[in-house]
């Protein structure tokens, strides 16, 4: 082996060896919130924050939560004073050190079908999953439907 | 060459003549209604008495009302995030007046297929804070619809889990039962709370 293709070879060797052992950095939810529900309410929406704290970007692919048999991510667009519902179906990037906000009237989870009533002080699980495979499991605090 | 450049300057103008016709021509959109408050004509268009299911299933008239300023929003209560935050931002701009009875939070369901007398009661209830939920058959719903040039629209064929897009804004209407001015989803606290001292004060 010629020097030159050893010392390649090495540095390809280094650069593959630190990068899968880098564990990913878990990406972190932050105040995950919902309105209590009516008796008969089929429907609700989760608010948060998704922080990615690591060092590549990621991608939020599905959510689930065991209060609803479907849980998906959509954008609320105000067009022509029209509210409409627009679903997230691609997923959700985010770059490493930025963040994604869940807010009203705005990029929501969306739970159809509920199981139960939501009620105030209460706290759900949302399972939040990324293109990586990496899951989270991030809880909700349901709020009064009026305080928020 | 002059002849070729003048040919093609002619096939051109034949271009944009023909375009300029399949402009004016064509088939306009539908063009939903955008209510904006400050055009006089449309204030004095829009709005107007009428007559509703209450949560007790009794006829609710809005002459009822007279007297009470009143905050009107049009939604359903299967609807996951713009209904339940308009009703939200509604109760805290009414505390924010610092009082319950400044104005009556109104709520009228464009979903009446699945919003009956129960169900808009039990969702105006959800709110901690007096709001009156009204629905009707879905001949009074449209009637009301159309007095406020109001959107709602089913999309989806699931009997269960259809959505209904629908206009986001609030309609104020004054003591005399007149409307006044609209809150979009948009607007600051500020602004909103401007409109409000219109119909309060």
């Amino acid at each position: 082996m010629h020097i030159k293709t050893f010392f390649a070879a090495l540095a390809a060797s280094a650069l593959c060896a630190c990068q899968p052992a880098q564990p990913a950095a878990t990406p972190h939810v932050e105040d995950a919130w919902a309105r209590s529900t009516a008796p008969g309410q089929s429907m609700a929406a989760i608010y948060m924050t998704v922080t990615n704290e690591g060092e590549t970007p990621v991608r939020l692919v599905a959510v689930s939560s065991d209060v609803a048999g479907k849980a998906s991510m959509h954008q609320t667009l105000v067009e022509n004073g029209i509210a409409r519902m627009h679903p997230i179906d691609k997923g959700l990037a985010i770059e490493p050190g930025d963040y994604a906000t869940f807010q009203p009237n705005g990029d929501h989870v969306m739970l159809e079908g509920l199981k139960r009533q939501l009620t105030p002080g209460e706290t759900i699980t949302l399972t939040l999953r990324f293109a990586d495979g990496a899951s989270v499991e991030a809880p909700v605090a349901i709020v009064e439907a009026g305080s928020r | 060459m002059r002849t070729l450049r003048l040919a093609l300057w002619g096939l051109l103008g034949i271009g944009a003549a023909v375009f300029a016709f399949l402009l004016a021509t064509r088939d306009p959109a539908p063009a939903p209604q955008v209510v904006t408050f400050d055009d006089t004509d449309v204030q004095a268009s829009l709005g107007g008495r009428f007559t509703l299911t209450g949560a007790d299933g009794q006829p609710f008239d809005s002459a009822s009302l007279q007297g009470t300023p009143y905050a009107l929003f049009f939604g359903f209560t299967h609807c996951p995030d713009v209904c339940p935050t308009t009703l939200a931002r509604l109760v805290k701009l009414r505390r924010d007046l610092g009082d319950d009875a400044a104005f009556a939070i109104v709520f009228v369901t464009v979903d009446p297929e699945r919003d009956g007398p129960e169900e808009v009661g039990k969702y105006a209830e959800l709110f901690d804070t007096p709001i009156i939920g009204l629905t009707g058959s879905r001949e009074q719903i449209e009637t009301v619809k159309k007095q406020y040039g109001v959107f709602g629209e089913k999309v989806g064929e699931d009997p269960d889990t259809y959505n209904v897009e629908h206009t986001a804004s609030v309609f104020l209407i004054g003591k005399d039962g007149k409307f006044v001015a609209t809150i979009a989803p948009e607007e600051g606290r500020e602004a909103a709370l401007a409109k409000l001292k219109r119909i309060v004060g």
